[in-house]
């Protein structure tokens, strides 16, 4: 009786706190979603030491760990992009457009990636002038090409190149590889948030939606930026084009 | 600063052992050799208080006890580092506290998780060249020859163009300290010419607020947050100048946007017990400030104005005892005189309450010496606390004279004599208050004409004899100390220079600056006078 009838005070305490104070699951989620990242940062570090002492010991493993990177931090990435979603539909977002060196945040980026791309043996080639600068929120684009970058990685034979270059009033990046490239069905000119999430190249379009996004919070005197892919470039692979005004 | 990584001392702070563990690693690889850990705020304070670091990586969230930032004030509070020290904050994910502003205790750098050796070292090389390029920036804003550090920055802007952001932030942040408000309100102009950048526009506002501009800065910083690219600046300075237009409630409003941004500001939490006592909400009031104390707890700038405005609500609704143990904790904690001086007041307000009328009495006693001991460091606030003490301890005629002496002060501040008409009218001495008033103004005014009169007359000396005489009453009065300084510039273009009265002039005119930073006359006078010292 006794035990019975705490729990009956208990789920009534927990009714009135969820009226006053809502918890909304979104919020759980995303509280959720920052520890699971703190947890995979603490993984991909711990792989990429442990793929460079086997890759010296010349370990039978090697091949298995690289692909432990690669799913590593796939989930980063879509971790991420998940709490920026969150973040930016709840006004919480805080999108910081300001002027960057943009040769120094490429760098990042593929030093981001180095390992997985030594270990994959694939030539980045970058390609950005050293004293150009633009205006973009350092983090979004980070993510939006990090998660490019990722997906190239899989699909392309043995060569990326990053290129960027500010023309026309506004800063062009592309991310080229030089795998079989997007198939036909998935080319329909520029990318749109607001067309929900589609599949590109078997994944569930997470990504592209996320970048899509980016794109469009880079606004500039009327003009929002632009998503794009398509398929040639310098190797004639898949083409990831992001414009920002 | 003799920096490469090889010879750096360096600080890992992480409350995570793994973390820790891996940091050490990466900066090992990177080639650091002399590599020290601290797994919490106060084990890191106590390392910084031992060693000089040429790098710190520190994480932003340290569990318990002190946070990455409050490390970091305290650090710079108690120059446990120095400029050329190398201060990374290491965060899970990009959050509002991380854009850039121009506050005076930032970290020279975020970076977000994962990390991995390249990406530390090539940030790390980064921002030590970075430093070197700044050294001789940063050696004359220690001299405070903001002048100096203005035409380095316009040097190097030139030399590296990718640069040119910060070193654009850097001059305007050095002209506001110059107090240049012309030349920085150009230089955010011409950057928004071309495009709208949100530091910039909210740089302005700033500028347009510090000047007394209300309704621009209300304007233009209500444009950056339309734009959707705020910073928490941008909220601290819009709730500022809705609170000089008056406009309370719009003010809450938006502190409590701010807070639901970045919900871990001790100085915010307090703000808001501040806008939601004036508004008339007690109890959220009550639990703002609460959570202020709370929050600072661990921080180096905490203020005893979270406690006193507490223990004030708590005196109001009937808990006096409270009132007591909160200034308890104030006198326990903080020694600078306005916290003392507060405490009192407050203390004052919570004895009368419980009765204890001897021990009001002697507490205004108190009160009263520690506010002449401030000399001109007492602001206005601090007279009125004790004025209304005064008054509530039914000593009237104290209260009155020492009324006058602020009006006298403040004569010609608008925003100054309309916060002591509220002041009369919430005690019930509207009448009596606006001649008080009236009559101050009235005698400063014609001291101050007579002094132009007989400077115009050709009467100088006997001019800048009068003044002085003023100057010695009315030390915090603006508009005195600035004639004052005018006349001794003619004098000094007349007769030649003379050492003491360069010395005189200058001391007047950062008196002057310091009463009303930015005032335009003040700052052509100080042109003036550098002209004259360089001739």
């Amino acid at each position: 009786m006794l035990a019975a009838g705490l729990k009956q005070s208990w789920i009534m305490e927990n009714q009135t706190k969820s009226e006053t104070e809502p918890f909304a699951f979104a919020d759980f989620l995303a509280l959720s979603v920052h520890d699971m990242k703190n947890s995979l940062g603490m993984l991909i570090g711990a792989l990429e030491n442990t793929i460079k002492e086997a890759r010296v010991s010349d370990s039978p493993l090697s091949p298995q760990l690289g692909q432990m990177e690669y799913e590593a931090k796939r989930l980063n990435n879509n971790l991420l992009q998940l709490l920026c979603i969150y973040k930016i539909s709840n006004r919480l977002y805080p999108v910081d457009i300001q002027e960057h060196p943009i040769r120094a945040v490429l760098e990042e980026i593929v030093m981001q990636n180095r390992p997985l791309l030594e270990f994959r043996q694939i030539k980045l080639a970058l390609d950005c002038q050293s004293d150009s600068v633009w205006y973009f929120d350092k983090e979004l684009l980070s993510g939006a090409l990090n998660n490019a970058l990722n997906n190239a990685i899989q699909h392309t034979a043995d060569q990326l190149r990053l290129v960027a270059r500010v023309a026309d009033g506004q800063l062009e990046v592309r991310v080229e590889d030089n795998g079989g490239g997007y198939p036909d069905a998935l080319l329909h000119g520029v990318v749109s948030a607001n067309k929900g999430i589609n599949f590109y190249r078997g994944s569930t379009g997470l990504g592209m939606y996320f970048s899509a996004l980016v794109a469009n919070l880079h606004q500039n005197n009327g003009h929002s930026g632009s998503l794009t892919i398509e398929n040639g470039g310098a190797y004639g692979g898949g083409c990831f084009v992001l414009r920002l005004p | 600063m003799a920096m490469n990584l090889k010879d750096a001392q360096v600080l890992i702070i992480d409350d995570f052992e793994g973390m820790c563990k891996m940091l050490r690693e990466f900066i090992r690889a990177a080639g650091a050799q002399r590599i020290d850990t601290a797994n919490n705020g106060k084990d890191a304070v106590t390392a910084m208080t031992k060693r000089k670091y040429d790098i710190v990586l520190c994480d932003y969230n340290l569990g318990e006890g002190k946070n990455g930032q409050q490390v970091l004030e305290e650090a710079k509070v108690r120059e446990l580092i120095g400029y050329a020290t190398v201060w990374i904050m290491i965060t899970a994910e990009k959050t509002m506290d991380m854009v850039m502003g121009a506050a005076e205790y930032e970290p020279d750098d975020y970076l977000l998780k994962p990390i991995n050796e390249e990406l530390l070292k090539g940030r790390l090389e980064r921002l030590i060249s970075k430093k070197w390029a700044l050294q001789d920036v940063e050696k004359a804003v220690k001299r405070k020859d903001y002048g100096k550090a203005v035409a380095r920055c316009d040097e190097l802007m030139k030399l590296d163009p990718t640069m040119a952001q910060d070193l654009l932030r850097l001059k305007a942040r050095f002209l506001l300290a110059k107090g240049d408000y012309p030349a920085v309100k150009a230089l955010f102009e011409s950057l928004l010419s071309v495009r709208s950048i949100s530091w910039a526009k909210t740089g302005l506002g700033k500028v347009y607020f510090l000047s007394g501009e209300y309704l621009k800065a209300k304007d233009i910083l209500s444009e950056v947050l339309e734009e959707n690219s705020s910073s928490l600046e941008t909220y601290d300075w819009l709730v500022k100048t809705y609170q000089a237009l008056g406009d309370n409630e719009q003010a809450q409003a938006l502190i409590t946007q701010a807070l639901a941004l970045s919900p871990n500001s001790g100085p915010r939490h307090k703000v808001l017990g501040e806008l939601a006592n004036t508004n008339g909400d007690k109890a959220l009031a009550e639990s703002a400030y609460r959570k202020s104390i709370k929050l600072a707890e661990h921080s180096i700038l905490k203020t005893s104005e979270a406690f006193t405005g507490l223990a004030q609500l708590c005196t109001e609704k009937g808990d006096a005892q409270e009132a007591l143990k909160l200034m308890a904790d104030v006198r326990k904690t903080f020694s600078d005189p306005v916290s003392t001086l507060q405490a009192s007041i407050t203390e004052v307000a919570a004895h009368q309450k419980l009765g204890h009328t001897a021990q009001a009495q002697s507490l205004l006693q108190d009160a009263e010496r520690q506010l002449k001991g401030m000399g001109s460091k007492a602001g206005v606030a601090e007279n009125l606390a004790l004025a209304n003490a005064m008054l509530s301890l039914g000593d009237k005629e104290k209260a009155l004279m020492l009324l006058t002496q602020v009006a006298k002060n403040n004569h010609d501040s608008p925003a100054v004599l309309s916060q002591m008409d509220k002041f009369f009218k919430e005690a019930n001495l509207q009448e009596e208050g606006k001649s008080l008033i009236q009559a101050s103004k009235d005698e400063v005014i014609e001291i101050n004409n007579q002094g132009v009169r007989l400077a115009q007359d050709g009467k100088l000396e006997e001019a800048i004899e009068l003044l002085r005489q003023a100057v010695a009453q009315l030390p915090n009065n603006f508009r005195i100390r600035l004639n004052l300084a005018g006349m001794l510039l003619k004098r000094l273009q007349e007769n030649g220079r003379e050492d003491a009265l360069l010395y005189e002039t200058r001391k007047e005119l950062e008196r002057a600056n310091i009463l009303r930073p930015g005032d335009v006359k003040c700052l052509e006078y100080m042109q003036l006078l550098d002209r004259l010292v360089a001739a």
